[in-house]
């Protein structure tokens, strides 16, 4: 099996040990370390994606995955940072404030990670101040807010309101995800986009 | 009004029952290595679950139908359709909270920070826990039940079918559940996390068995 397909099935089968070792053993061979990246481990998140998407896997199974991933994702940091790629774009996630559930929210962090996005996990319980702070700080493109009930969902637009008060709005696309957002229902935050997802999910 | 903590060696545990609420079988590619794990994290973990379960038994005083509402005995007024119906044949309405207490939420804070696969397997591991305790509750009351010549239906709870979710107060406050740990936030849910309560209609036997009430109360099940 050539190299970087022994790579994906190492990803797409959740072996986190082989899958570093099979990195560094690509380095080794003196590949660069953004072809590793781009050719090995990406690809193969992208394919556990799809088995996701398609309902062929679960969430243990995508967990492994990831955990395989950031295996090789760890070996291959250094060289990385040190050979300066920049990220397809930042993307700040955060459960909001009121709400403590973080399992969609990481989900969609793994993925976005996956796929060559830098995630800045904000956590849960994320008041609008400190979304705030973290998009002034890291200056990200894309600002992700999740809840799981629906009492917590007006917190959502809050934070959406809180960004456009300080000016920050303009620059960000706004995703909004979790089992209670089937609608948009912030009417000052009209919907740009809508993706296909597991879960309803939506662009603002 | 009565307090009961249990040893969490008293709830059983099952391995298969986190793999069935996972939603994951035997062919789930994930299976081998999370077969290992389960266990594995119930034997790491079970020491921060400390379940314990508060409950009450109350004379409903009047149904109002034309309002959906049912009143317990101190006038604390339970509305909303899917309540009424599922009390509309009982004489008293036993109210429980149930939890695995604040420990086992911080526990999957923390874990969720730093390796998601087994906070989310430890979640797993929780809900079933909680189930497991919501099974001894039910078992308990049960036995109250008959022991009063009454049936009891099965469990309602706010957020269910009309039941606005912020009537869980009104449980909670009538358990004084803050004494045991539990309290709302101000989203409405509840803090521990795995934490449950509901309410059940004791109703006396020969009101259930009666052909046409026997019919409502089949009605009420199936709803």
């Amino acid at each position: 099996m050539p190299a970087y397909q022994e790579l994906h099935h190492l990803i797409i089968t959740g072996k986190r040990k082989p899958a570093a070792e099979m990195t560094q053993a690509l380095l080794d061979d003196g590949k660069p370390a953004v072809e590793v990246l781009n050719e090995g481990l990406l690809p193969g998140m992208s394919v556990v994606g799809e088995k996701f998407q398609s309902g062929e896997y679960f969430i243990s199974e995508m967990l492994l995955a990831a955990r395989a991933l950031n295996a090789g994702l760890a070996v291959l940091k250094p060289l990385l940072e040190a050979s300066d790629i920049k990220p397809v774009a930042k993307v700040l996630l955060g459960t909001v404030k009121g709400d403590i559930h973080d399992i969609g929210k990481n989900l969609v962090g793994i993925m976005l990670k996956g796929n060559g996005f830098e995630v800045i996990d904000a956590g849960v319980d994320a008041s609008p101040a400190r979304l705030i702070e973290l998009c002034r700080t890291h200056q990200p493109q894309v600002l992700g807010l999740s809840a799981l009930l629906t009492t917590t969902m007006p917190a959502m637009a809050d934070t959406i309101a809180a960004f456009e008060q300080q000016g920050l709005r303009s620059q960000l696309k706004v995703i909004v995800g979790g089992a209670p957002s089937p609608r948009p229902t912030p009417k000052r935050s009209a919907p740009t986009a809508m993706p296909k997802m597991p879960r309803q999910r939506w662009i603002w | 009004m009565e307090t009961c903590q249990i040893d969490v060696a008293e709830l059983p545990f099952s391995a298969e029952a986190v793999y069935r609420h996972l939603k994951m079988t035997s062919a789930s590619p994930s299976f081998p290595e999370v077969q290992t794990m389960v266990p594995e994290l119930y034997r790491r973990y079970r020491q921060y679950l400390r379940p314990c379960f508060r409950y009450d038994i109350r004379e409903i005083s009047r149904k109002d139908p034309a309002e959906n509402s049912i009143y317990l005995d101190d006038g604390i007024r339970l509305q909303g359709i899917g309540v009424y119906r599922r009390l509309a044949l009982a004489q008293q309405a036993a109210v429980f909270v149930a939890t695995l207490g604040r420990k086992i939420d911080r526990v999957l804070i923390a874990l969720g920070r730093e390796n998601v696969l087994e906070a989310y397997l430890l979640q797993g591991i929780a809900d079933t826990q909680l189930h497991a305790l919501l099974s001894r509750v039910e078992a308990m009351l049960r036995q109250t039940a008959r022991t009063r010549g009454c049936e009891m239906g099965r469990r309602f709870a706010p957020g269910y079918a009309r039941w606005k979710l912020p009537d869980q107060k009104q449980l909670l406050d009538l358990l004084r559940a803050e004494e045991i740990g539990v309290t709302l936030s101000e989203a409405f849910f509840m803090n521990p996390l795995k934490t449950i309560t509901g309410i059940y209609g004791f109703a006396k036997l020969e009101k259930v068995q009666s052909k046409e009430t026997g019919q409502k109360l089949a009605t009420n099940v199936r709803e």
